[in-house]
């Protein structure tokens, strides 16, 4: 008897936990339904369309969807030359920016790290080109750059290196190396920060540890700095990767894709030419489905590193 | 196995108006565990930074056995030191933690290794050389701390408040373990603490400092007993020194301490002059009775308990009192006892610098500080 009556009280109890339960589930979709709005409408309804956009032709106007023709979009990536071209010379962007970039901001992390004079004014100044808008940018290094009355030449040839100022933004695939030189100018500060922000979790008494250990500078840095920094250079990295790969202002402004047709093209920017200067929507957003996918897989990659050292 | 000194040392850093270490010299003598004792801010620690190298001189010189190493720097000074924060590589098991120094020096994985084992060994850490620091706990991070500087066989240990971070009980079994070990390394250790109670169990020397300048240097037996300034006086000792201010007085022949409501005849202390003088007492130097015969008669204020000891304040007139209650009595706040000073363990200091005043019959307390190189 008493035991029926247990049984019945917790069973009564369970019950109403449960419709707790309920409750405060219904709630958390009610309060998940703006973000879930947002989102459907402004990620879901353009991929999806965009998904159309492939296996459509030219529509009445540009960006309309025009008649069915399957994957044949899909199936000019194979037969392009100008793609194939362009996805070298992404990767022409990419490595030069991944290597020097980051081990450049490596470096200048490394001496902003140590105690010099005028330490806080040079850590300020390191942002800026990161800060500078892009047109700023080219719109400099335009005239920095200008062959017949830019500075750079002129210093060659004050400096009796050369004896008439060379064209900076002409040669294949000079150009292009010059686009990725001004590039990593650009993203460096971001990368040095990066490193930076690590260095400052370094405690100072473990490298003190390792002085008195007996350790050289530059064995401190091999074996206790960069193993500690091993983390975050390989974030760096990928953010490297991911920025450039979505290179496009600066080839925007600089050259247009040239000098030549097509020298300083990567994917991104011939995704942009395909389909707002050729308005051949179709096949832009097969290009423009390439170029995601890369960044997606790059960027999962990048958060479950993430998650995987916080986890450790 | 060294002798360690600083001659005229000052560190000055800019910006600070007050010098972080005032001109010290200082011999830390050979084999012997010397304690740094002071409050934060008396420039213990930093003491132990110019010792390591990783702190610069501002003036003066620092030798090692006779040999001038000021300008060395600390990876070639043959010191270990043990931070406060351990400071292992956070990437490294405790292994090769340990194995560091030596790989630095060129030595072969397999005898690295070896050595590793042997001081493992020691410290009872056999079991957790493949864990990464994060795994490990803090007594278990102290001991590799230690492990990498024991692996060294340096000549000196430099220890920076090694156990501050350890729970009590694991910090009283780490004192006599760190005794243990400077018998039989024989190095000489220096040992940077706030706790009085790592320089009474373990150091043979004790420096005691304040505001960046040496208050005394002598046996922890000695600092206790004859402080050499009131800052001594109050810093060291479980409990604090009660302290009165009074004048000394001779009348018919006979010395005479006197505050108004506190005296006491000093016939035999020779060697006290006449005039303004502070008194200061220990509780065990203050005996309370029941009997109000007693030359002075207070009133309980404040009663403590420290196992296994009671210890009662007691105010006469305006002046408080802390007394050590013998085993046998109990008393409460608001109770009437007779007050008696052990007459021994009183210690007198000038009323105005502070300065101990020494007593004829008292021993000379060391004072190698002042010797000069």
């Amino acid at each position: 008897m008493a035991s029926g009556v247990a049984t019945a009280r917790t069973m009564g109890n369970r019950f109403s936990r449960l419709s707790i339960r309920r409750e405060s589930q219904a709630y958390a979709l009610l309060f998940l339904v703006p973000t879930t709005l947002l989102f459907v409408g402004l990620v879901g309804y353009p991929v999806l369309y965009s998904l159309l956009l492939t296996v459509s032709g030219r529509g009445a106007a540009p960006g309309q969807l025009g008649a069915f023709v399957g994957l044949a979009n899909w199936a000019r990536i194979a037969s392009d030359p100008i793609f194939s071209q362009a996805v070298v010379q992404t990767l022409m962007y990419v490595i030069p920016a991944a290597v020097l970039g980051v081990l450049v901001g490596l470096g200048v992390a490394l001496v902003l790290n140590e105690r010099f004079p005028g330490r806080r004014i040079v850590r300020a100044a390191l942002l800026i080109p990161w800060a500078l808008p892009p047109v700023v940018v080219a719109a400099m290094f335009q005239w920095f750059l200008d062959s017949r009355r830019g500075l750079l030449g002129q210093w060659l040839v004050n400096a009796g290196l050369v004896d008439q100022s060379p064209i900076f933004l002409g040669g294949v695939p000079g150009t292009l190396y010059m686009l990725t030189a001004i590039h990593i100018w650009k993203t460096m500060p971001l990368l040095a920060l990066m490193f930076l922000v690590a260095l400052q979790y370094l405690p100072n008494e473990t490298i003190q540890a390792a002085r008195i250990d007996g350790a050289s500078r530059w064995r401190r840095f091999r074996y206790v700095v960069l193993p500690f920094l091993r983390p975050t250079i390989v974030a760096a990295i990928i953010i490297q990767v991911l920025i450039t790969v979505q290179l496009f202002d600066l080839i925007f402004a600089l050259t247009g894709g040239g000098p030549g047709r097509y020298s300083t093209y990567n994917v991104y920017f011939y995704t942009f030419k395909t389909t707002f200067e050729q308005t051949d929507f179709g096949y832009g957003a097969v290009l423009a489905y390439i170029v995601t996918g890369f960044v997606v897989v790059l960027a999962l990659l990048l958060t479950r590193g993430r998650a995987r050292s916080i986890l450790s | 196995m060294a002798e360690v000194r600083l001659d005229r040392v000052v560190k000055r850093y800019p910006g600070l108006a007050a010098d972080a270490v005032q001109e010290t010299s200082l011999t830390f003598e050979d084999g012997l565990f010397t304690c740094i004792l002071g409050p934060s801010g008396s420039g213990k620690s930093t003491i132990l930074k110019l010792l390591a190298g990783i702190e610069e001189v501002t003036s003066g010189r620092i030798l090692m056995d006779g040999a001038d190493i000021t300008n060395v720097t600390p990876e070639r000074r043959d010191v270990a030191m043990v931070f406060q924060s351990y400071a292992l590589y956070p990437n490294m098991n405790a292994r090769d933690n340990i194995a560091f120094p030596l790989m630095l020096r060129g030595l072969g994985r397999q005898e690295r290794y070896r050595q590793v084992e042997e001081v493992a060994e020691m410290l009872g850490i056999r079991g957790l050389l493949d864990r990464q620091p994060r795994a490990l706990s803090g007594g278990e991070r102290q001991r590799v701390a230690l492990g990498r500087a024991i692996v060294r066989s340096p000549k000196v240990f430099l220890l920076d408040e090694p156990i501050s971070n350890l729970d009590a009980n694991l910090r009283a079994t780490t004192r006599e373990e760190l005794k243990r070990i400077h018998q039989r390394l024989g190095a000489t250790f220096i040992y940077v603490t706030h706790d009085q109670d790592d320089a009474e169990a373990m150091s043979d020397r004790v420096v005691l400092m304040a505001h960046g300048s040496v208050q005394q240097y002598d046996t922890p037996t000695a600092i206790y007993r004859r402080p050499a300034n009131r800052f001594v006086a109050s810093f060291v000792g479980r409990l604090p020194m009660s302290f009165v201010r009074g004048e000394i007085r001779e009348e018919e022949g006979r010395l005479r301490f006197d505050s108004g409501p506190v005296w006491v005849d000093l016939a035999g202390r020779r060697g006290l002059p006449a005039g303004p003088v502070v008194v200061g007492v220990r509780p065990e130097g203050v005996t309370i009775s029941s009997s109000r015969s007693a030359p002075m008669v207070g009133k309980v204020t404040l009663t403590e308990v420290v196992a296994p000891d009671l210890y009662a304040t007691v105010s006469v007139g305006d002046v408080s009192l802390r007394a050590r209650v013998p085993g046998e009595h109990v008393v409460g706040v608001g109770d009437e006892v007779g007050v008696t000073f052990v007459r021994s363990q009183l210690h007198f200091f000038d009323a105005t610098s502070g300065e101990r005043i020494v007593v004829e019959d008292e021993p000379a307390t060391v004072r190698s500080w002042d010797v000069a190189v």
